[in-house]
């Protein structure tokens, strides 16, 4: 196995244009189109979405990450791309652009599918070799939890490559739901981080449904939990005071927690992982972290969440990183004219 | 007579099976009342059906199938027929159709009409299913006596002789109390109420439908789906607050369509696709502008290649995409449905639409 593997991957899956550049497992750099100022032409309003900002945005993102990185064409071995899941038409940018610097620069390509890269993020070191797991080795089944805007999973990894799908949302994803209450309360878009903050000065005070609490299977559910919200707040006399935004706040956030909660337990309980690994933007939650440790501990288990924040919205080091993964197995994509988007893509 | 509960539903299934065979009689539950059933191709089996009933002036019987395919081989459904099957069975409601004289003649009214009704009981249609046949449908009462809701009814207001001739009694307990089935003559040129049950039938085909649960907005969205026609691509533009289930349309749009996979909110990734196999291959869209700042960003993300004959499509947030669905509705280039879902209460919804 060769050491030292230098990998280019680039992530187009939905909203943001992402491109990094990682030697093995440690992230060399890991840029987001969102977060830069590019210097004209490309400066000026960041637009919210739309296939043509991923086409005007995804060279100079993989030259900022080969900058940054300091590493140059030559060095790298290995091209790496999400096929899914996403938004079809954004994927295909990124597709389109490693066909086109594959008949450039002849590199190797890996597919990268970009669920299984938010569950190895936690796998992720920084330059130095630093990350959750340098101290601790991996020890299996492991059980990760995923939660972000468009997923909501439960899945347990028996090794790297070797995924069960134990559950998912039936509807909305939990990231979903903090950003429509977000808006039921006039808090902006996206709303969710907005809650989050919210809640940390509010007390739970109000009485909100469970969703799936009872059910027997490992799925979520959140547009139940939304409902139930829309129709408490309009039982609530208006003008609502700071207290109550913060309070109302905390009492979604206790609800959708507590979803998350009762299947992450029920999930130990069944698989009885050794370790736990939470991947996924909504994990920015503290209050969500600080549940999933309180769960953890009841078994003695640990929880491992990504070194950096940056790994835990969608990005492009994840893909490298899982990519790496990837290469130790070879699994590379030999036909690269084949290459194609699957925006349905999960685990199994 | 034995008595069985409904707890042992297999063993339940098999005597009742035995029972009608025999040509003996089973009273069932159904979503109405208490039904007396006998084979009704049995002639001995329904001769015990009418001594149970007693004097009722040679009123007609009907018969209760597990499906439309079934009463196809025992009556002419034509297109009146046709549209109430596919709105309210299984349901409260008995068909009357031309018969197809399959069945015992004394079964049938005068001019050779006979009504079918298929019971929304699930145990009840598994064992028409398992018989094969058809069995009688009629409520477990003599002629003239309470309606029955449970066994103690039916033992307080029958006379032991009539008792005996029931064989078995399928215990589904106290039935909540609903009127008779609603039944309606199809053979004539408008469909006729001969009985008025909880199901009311206007004769015009209604656009407004009541859902109480999240099953029925599927339900809802199915029927919808059913009644259009036409080759071109079908854009379903979903209008609804926050909550009020366009999701779950959705998702009843994937059950018509028989799309296996689950079919989630789209609001992250604004367009979710699902092949599907109905008649021919088709894609289903899901789309929702929801994150959208302008509606017109789903032409950018290649709205006009899905519009492909055979392709289904559902438009969440409505109100960014509207100007576009309606170009492209008076371009022809789509046939649009609009639909309505507007909250009533916490779980009711009104869903109504136009094309």
């Amino acid at each position: 196995m060769k050491k030292d593997f230098i990998i280019l991957a680039i992530d187009t899956s939905c909203d943001d244009t992402c491109a990094a550049v990682v030697r093995d497992d440690r992230v060399l750099s890991n840029v987001i189109a969102s977060q830069i100022e590019f210097h004209k032409p490309y400066g000026g309003v960041y637009p919210m979405l739309a296939k043509r900002k991923h086409q005007e945005f995804i060279e100079p993102t993989i030259n900022e990450a080969l900058r940054r990185a300091q590493v140059s064409w030559k060095e790298i071995d290995i091209l790496a791309v999400t096929i899914g899941p996403g938004l079809a038409p954004a994927l295909e940018v990124g597709i389109a652009e490693i066909k086109k610097l594959v008949k450039q620069y002849k590199k190797p390509v890996i597919a990268v599918n970009h669920m299984e890269a938010h569950l190895l993020s936690s796998f992720a070191c920084n330059s130095q070799g630093q990350g959750a797991f340098s101290k601790i080795k991996p020890c299996f089944p492991i059980l990760g939890l995923l939660v972000s805007g468009g997923h909501t999973q439960l899945v347990l990894m028996t090794d790297f490559g070797k995924y069960q799908l134990l559950g998912e949302t039936l509807d909305d994803a939990a990231g979903e739901a903090f950003d429509k209450v977000a808006k039921m309360l006039d808090l902006g878009y996206p709303g969710g981080p907005i809650i989050s903050e919210l809640a940390k000065k509010g007390k739970p005070k109000y009485k909100l449904p469970i969703p799936m609490a009872g059910s027997k299977d490992l799925n979520f559910s959140f547009s139940g939990l939304k409902t139930a919200c829309l129709y408490k707040l309009k039982e609530l006399p208006k003008p609502w005071d700071e207290q109550f935004y913060c309070d109302f706040a905390a009492s979604f956030e206790k609800a959708a927690v507590e979803a998350l909660m009762i299947k992450l337990k029920k999930a130990i309980m069944i698989h009885q992982p050794k370790q736990i690994v939470l991947g996924g933007g909504v994990i920015n939650n503290l209050k969500l972290r600080k549940e999933a440790r309180k769960t953890a501990r009841q078994f003695n288990l640990e929880v491992f969440i990504p070194y950096d924040e940056k790994l835990f919205t969608d990005n492009a080091a994840m893909i490298g990183v899982c990519a790496w993964h990837q290469a130790q197995r070879k699994d590379f994509f030999k036909k690269v004219d084949l290459l194609d988007r699957k925006p349905n893509l999960n685990f199994n | 007579m034995k008595i069985i509960g409904l707890k042992k539903n297999e063993k339940a299934i098999k005597v009742a099976l035995a029972v009608l065979k025999k040509g003996g009689l089973v009273i069932y539950p159904t979503e109405t009342c208490y039904g007396i059933g006998g084979d009704a191709t049995n002639l001995k089996a329904i001769r015990k059906v009418l001594e149970f009933k007693g004097n009722r002036g040679g009123k007609p019987i009907s018969i209760a199938v597990s499906d439309k395919k079934m009463a196809e081989k025992y009556v002419v459904i034509n297109k009146t027929a046709d549209n109430l099957y596919q709105e309210f069975l299984p349901g409260p409601l008995t068909v009357v159709s031309k018969s197809k004289g399959k069945t015992v003649r004394i079964l049938e009214a005068g001019k050779g009409s006979l009504g079918i009704r298929i019971p929304e009981y699930p145990l009840v249609i598994e064992i028409i299913k398992e018989f094969g046949k058809p069995i009688t449908s009629t409520s477990a009462n003599t002629s003239g006596k309470k309606t029955p809701y449970c066994l103690k009814d039916v033992l307080k207001y029958t006379s032991k002789k009539r008792l005996e001739l029931i064989n078995l009694f399928l215990d589904g307990g106290r039935l909540p109390f609903h009127l008779p089935s609603t039944v309606v003559d199809t053979t004539l040129n408008e469909p006729a109420i001969l009985r008025r049950g909880e199901i009311r039938i206007s004769k015009t085909k209604s656009n407004s439908f009541i859902s109480n649960s999240e099953t029925e907005t599927k339900k809802i969205a199915r029927k919808i789906f059913e009644r259009q026609k036409g080759k071109k691509p079908i854009i379903f533009a979903l209008q609804g607050e926050l909550g009020s289930g366009k999701t779950q349309f959705a998702k009843g749009l994937g059950q018509a369509l028989k799309i296996k996979d689950n079919i989630v909110s789209p609001t992250f990734t604004i367009i979710r696709e699902y092949p599907f196999n109905l008649h021919k291959s088709g894609m289903f869209y899901h789309l929702d502008t929801w994150r959208l700042e302008k509606g017109e960003e789903l032409l950018d993300l290649g709205l006009e290649n899905m519009l492909k004959p055979g392709n289904i499509i559902a438009v969440e947030w409505l109100q960014k995409i509207k100007p576009v669905l309606e170009k492209i509705q008076r371009a022809k280039k789509a046939q649009v449905v609009w639909v309505d879902i507007e909250h009533v209460s916490e779980t009711r919804r009104n869903i109504s639409y136009k094309e």
